[in-house]
């Protein structure tokens, strides 16, 4: 079952990476991607889309996917919510302000730091209202929600100050675009996202024992006020890196969490790589899709995943549902 | 007799209201001390503040004589198991993905598993009989069974004391021997101190060396089951009316409710 799990994903990750090269304003074959990575001066065409256009795009489709996806499953264990992710809880939302506020005062390279403040910001914002467990997840939902409702109209109106082009440029990149993405946050991207990442990773246990609750995690040795703030901030960075590449992409944080727990099982030391690699590979695909469906104009990648996340949550959800009433 | 877990002067609440007042009491250690009291005497209270998930307002704690705030939080884990009277578990785990977690306060960042911690685990598995729930979602196990793991759990914690708060609460009359005599089993072998929440107090009766009566955040008795579990006592801490007679076979008190409408028919004569 595990290796299953393992094999699966595997495919998953190399069948997008393939669909995700070969596709774009000219088809690429599996033979000619090859080709043209191994020896450039034989297809200097296909050479120069690859490098230059479609794997930065894969990369910068990866990371945003994995960075986001990790943030779920982190959120979700440490609030116990299986509905938390970076959207629900406004860290996005406040990311959003601060990326804004970031293109307002400064330049490009400030604007992971701005989302950095915007987003954490947000999030204790939300938590201390919310508490962790004073409210229930969906009271929680409903606060993180309404919070970057608020926080994307502060956006808009901060954004409705720029001139023309800098202005479409900036709506489109709201939306949830890899088209724009600064390529410069794109390779810093994974210098953050890695670490953070593998830090995950090692203290997965701590992830196991947040789910519990608050009570049996403390009883079982775990520091619980202390490693939230830790694990909240290192999620606000993953977040506010990937919003500031892509804009803000729901559903991923929501639902490949879900997915990998699925596949993968609940126990996080399995659940961290499944959902890291399983939400790379479905930007990635759902990225690629949003290019070619409508070509030669291009979806924004948040509108895309927005819709099959949802639908995709709506079906885990009848399924939960059927499960526990029979 | 050697002190298991103390506290002295011991008050505490949440924000501003004061559910404990100024409590002392004391549990051997080996033994298992039951507390009773009726519903919001403090009693989880208490527990909450020998487990650390409680700061206390005043007083002192002891455990394995030494203030409770002396421990680290993975020490405190390795001395101290704790089962909350309700735990909700949100995520698709197994019975033993759930179960190995009991061990998570003895494992180090890179250091795992050893071998000792899988020899213990086929053990409490086969105590507790959990061998046909591992692979099943603790989600789809009955409340009995669900009991059962929780108190493994515990178990694996190898603590010196153990904490339970209605470990019999929703379970049926046989399942509630059986969980009280399997602890009491554990307790013999790996002679821990058992400190226990109890509504029924027939079972604080039968399974407790010693028993802690609450009222209103206070202590009103201390001492063996036929010490405490007296009808005077009873009625007054309960304002209910009850019978106690000696259990035939153990001679420990046995306790009768007698609703309103029969007091009339009371036997005055006979002892009560």
């Amino acid at each position: 079952m595990k290796r299953l799990a393992v094999v699966v994903i595997f495919f998953f990750v190399l069948a997008g990476s393939w669909f995700s090269l070969s596709c774009g304003s000219s088809f690429f074959s599996l033979s000619t991607i090859i080709g043209a990575l191994r020896d450039s001066a034989s297809f200097p065409y296909e050479s120069t889309v690859l490098r230059h256009i479609r794997i930065p795009r894969l990369l910068a489709g990866f990371f945003v996917g994995a960075g986001l996806s990790l943030s779920g499953v982190v959120l979700q264990a440490i609030l116990k919510n299986p509905l938390a992710e970076s959207y629900t809880l406004g860290i996005s939302g406040g990311a959003c302000l601060g990326v804004a506020a970031g293109l307002f005062f400064a330049s490009s390279l400030w604007v992971p730091f701005f989302a950095f403040i915007g987003g954490t910001a947000a999030v204790f914002f939300v938590l201390s209202l919310g508490g962790s467990n004073r409210f229930s997840p969906a009271m929680l939902l409903l606060l993180g929600v309404m919070m970057n409702f608020i926080f994307s109209s502060l956006s808009l109106l901060v954004v409705s100050s720029f001139h023309h082009a800098k202005f479409l440029q900036t709506v489109v990149w709201l939306m949830g675009d890899l088209n724009s993405s600064p390529e410069l946050l794109v390779r810093i991207m994974p210098l953050v996202l890695i670490p953070c990442a593998m830090a995950i990773w090692l203290f997965h246990r701590d992830f196991d024992l947040f789910s519990l609750g608050e009570e049996k995690a403390r009883s079982l040795g775990l520091a619980t006020r202390k490693k939230r703030i830790i694990w909240i901030l290192l999620v606000s960075l993953i977040t506010s890196f990937s919003v500031s590449i892509a804009g803000i992409i729901g559903f991923v944080g929501l639902v490949i969490p879900h997915a990998a727990r699925f596949i993968s099982g609940a126990e996080h030391r399995h659940t961290i790589p499944a959902a890291f690699f399983i939400g790379g590979a479905f930007l990635v695909i759902t990225d690629t899709l949003a290019r070619v469906l409508i070509r030669p104009y291009e979806i924004p990648v948040g509108v895309m995943s927005g819709f099959f996340g949802g639908i995709l949550f709506l079906l885990m959800l009848v399924r939960e549902t059927r499960r526990s009433v029979w | 007799m050697v002190v298991g877990a103390e506290c002295r002067n011991l008050s505490a609440g949440y924000g501003k209201k004061r559910v404990l007042k100024e409590i002392s009491f004391y549990a051997n250690h080996g033994e298992c001390t039951g507390i009773v009291g009726p519903n919001g005497c403090g009693k989880s209270t208490l527990m909450r503040v020998f487990t650390r998930l409680l700061q206390p307002f005043s007083g002192e704690v002891l455990v394995g004589e030494l203030p409770i705030s002396s421990y680290s939080p993975s020490d405190f884990a390795r001395f101290v198991a704790y089962l909350p009277s309700h735990i909700e578990v949100t995520y698709p785990y197994t019975a033993g993905e759930f179960l190995a977690m009991g061990r998570y306060p003895f494992h180090r960042l890179f250091r795992i598993t050893d071998r000792s911690d899988a020899s213990l685990f086929d053990r409490v598995v086969e105590i507790f009989s959990l061998a046909p729930y591992l692979h099943t979602r603790v989600q789809d196990l009955s409340e009995g069974e669900r009991q059962r793991l929780f108190l493994a759990q515990c178990m694996l914690q190898q603590p010196k004391i153990l904490f339970l708060d209605e470990p019999t609460s929703h379970l049926d009359i046989g399942r509630q021997y059986r969980t009280l005599d399997l602890l009491k089993e554990f307790q013999e072998r790996e002679g821990c101190t058992i400190i226990a929440i109890l509504h029924d107090l027939n079972l604080a009766s039968f399974y407790c060396d010693r028993i802690i009566m609450m009222k209103e955040g206070s202590v009103v008795s201390a001492g063996t089951p036929s010490e405490v579990l007296t009808y005077e006592k009873i009625e007054s801490v309960y304002e209910a009316t009850v019978l106690v007679y000696p259990h035939p076979i153990s001679h420990k008190p046995y306790v009768f409710g007698v609703p309103e409408a029969w007091h009339t028919l009371y036997p005055t004569e006979e002892p009560r």
